[in-house]
């Protein structure tokens, strides 16, 4: 599923009547839920693999709503300090250079413009650079480098400008 | 350095190769095409092709060791759309497309070329392989153009009238050529041109049938099912029996402490 695509979806689940929306196809899924308690308009993404067992029992118990409140409030904390995320597009492989000896890309504390390149994710010898969507300063980069990067996981976050 | 045995005329096809440059020196047709995939003055079915890439890369940016006029050395250019995390099956898809050109080749009936074709195997993801020597190459880059078309540049590097002393010492041991393997002169402009056509089909495939069966096809020619395999990636080796592919060409891995495991990254030892 296209990163446009998601956005689309969330806009949807924030400016309708709905308040829960899951999806999949073709490997992926993709669940969207609003938390209508919270004072907060900001959706709760949750975004992973159709065979990651952790996530795709459709029976919820306390536990996991404790989960998805826990979720819920760390996006809240983003969304009040405005940061922007970025999403790995892909199952594959994050790369923050372009070869072991190379400088990173980018690093904590950058400013990045719209377009520069912020890593690679390689996945069977196919090298997608990964581009920022925003200009604005990195202030997380929570994946290690060279370490395997999951469809929708987080892999930066930039303090837009 | 010459490119006189490269023929640029028509190769017949109607996409991948209706324009053929060939240019003598290039720092990497990948990055050469890429730039102007991204600046969207390349149209679908361009080829770069050359004698000499002085940046020429592999996975990690590993050099592509190649002296100059011996290797078959080129890049194209292809819009797939959206594919929905299976881009990287275009890899694949041009292995199988490489092996099917030189079958082509091999068989063309004006002159036996002595290749031994049942000799070169598949090695996942989309290496040819001659008895654990290294044939031909295949490293893509994909990216998003200013009209935000999703596009890919696979780059190509077939080894093919390389002697041992042609190869410097770090992979004189792990590389061969189609020279080496069939003891004579073989015909770049030929082999392109078979590989060029065959491609075409493949891609004239996915864009009716989609992605799907790639993978099945792949793991089909490759005869890997239910073989060991080494797999060495960023945090060491792995040792298990493949189980199959995924539909997004990913390797299905039985590991010896019974426990399975899916491969995006890494190198088949």
């Amino acid at each position: 599923m296209k990163i446009a695509e998601i956005r689309r979806l969330v806009k949807l689940v924030e400016t309708s009547e709905i308040t829960e929306i899951e999806i999949e196809e073709e490997g992926s899924r993709i669940k969207i839920v609003k938390q209508q308690a919270m004072s907060y308009q900001q959706p709760v993404q949750t975004v992973f693999p159709a065979g990651f067992s952790g996530q795709a029992s459709p029976a919820v118990n306390i536990g996991d709503q404790n989960t998805a409140l826990l979720n819920a409030c760390k996006s809240a904390e983003i969304a009040s300090d405005n940061l922007t995320k970025v999403i790995s597009p892909m199952v594959g492989t994050f790369y923050r250079a372009p070869s072991p000896e190379a400088p990173s890309y980018v690093n904590i504390g950058d400013h990045v413009n719209i377009g520069q390149v912020l890593c690679i994710i390689e996945a069977m010898k196919l090298m997608n650079e990964i581009e920022a969507e925003v200009s604005g300063k990195i202030v997380k980069i929570p994946v290690e480098n060279a370490s395997p990067v999951e469809f929708g996981q987080t892999i930066f976050e930039i303090e837009p400008d | 350095m010459t490119t006189t045995d490269i023929d640029f005329t028509f190769c017949g096809s109607t996409l991948i190769g209706r324009s053929i440059r060939s240019l003598p020196v290039v720092v990497s047709t990948n990055n050469l095409l890429k730039a102007e995939a991204l600046e969207g003055i390349a149209a679908e079915g361009a080829v770069v092709v050359t004698d000499y890439q002085t940046a020429g890369r592999g996975r990690l940016e590993r050099q592509w060791e190649s002296p100059p006029g011996k290797s078959l050395l080129f890049s194209l250019l292809l819009f797939p759309g959206d594919s929905a995390g299976k881009l990287q099956l275009m890899g694949l898809m041009c292995s199988l497309g490489v092996l099917g050109g030189l079958t082509e080749y091999s068989q063309m009936t004006n002159e036996n070329r002595g290749i031994p074709i049942d000799k070169i195997s598949l090695k996942w993801p989309n290496d040819l392989m001659v008895e654990k020597r290294k044939l031909c190459g295949i490293l893509s880059d994909a990216g998003v153009d200013k009209k935000g078309r999703h596009f890919i540049v696979v780059g190509i590097g077939i080894n093919i009238n390389q002697t041992f002393a042609d190869f410097p010492g770090n992979i004189k041991n792990i590389a061969t050529s189609l020279q080496l393997i069939s003891g004579k002169t073989q015909y770049r402009g030929l082999i392109l041109k078979s590989i060029l056509r065959r491609l075409e089909k493949y891609y004239q495939r996915l864009k009716q049938e989609g992605f799907d069966w790639i993978a099945a096809e792949w793991l089909d020619r490759s005869g890997l099912l239910g073989k060991k395999l080494e797999i060495s990636d960023n945090n060491g080796k792995i040792h298990g029996i493949c189980t199959g592919l995924q539909n997004d060409g990913a390797m299905r891995l039985s590991l010896t402490d019974g426990t399975n495991k899916t491969i995006y990254s890494g190198d088949v030892i």
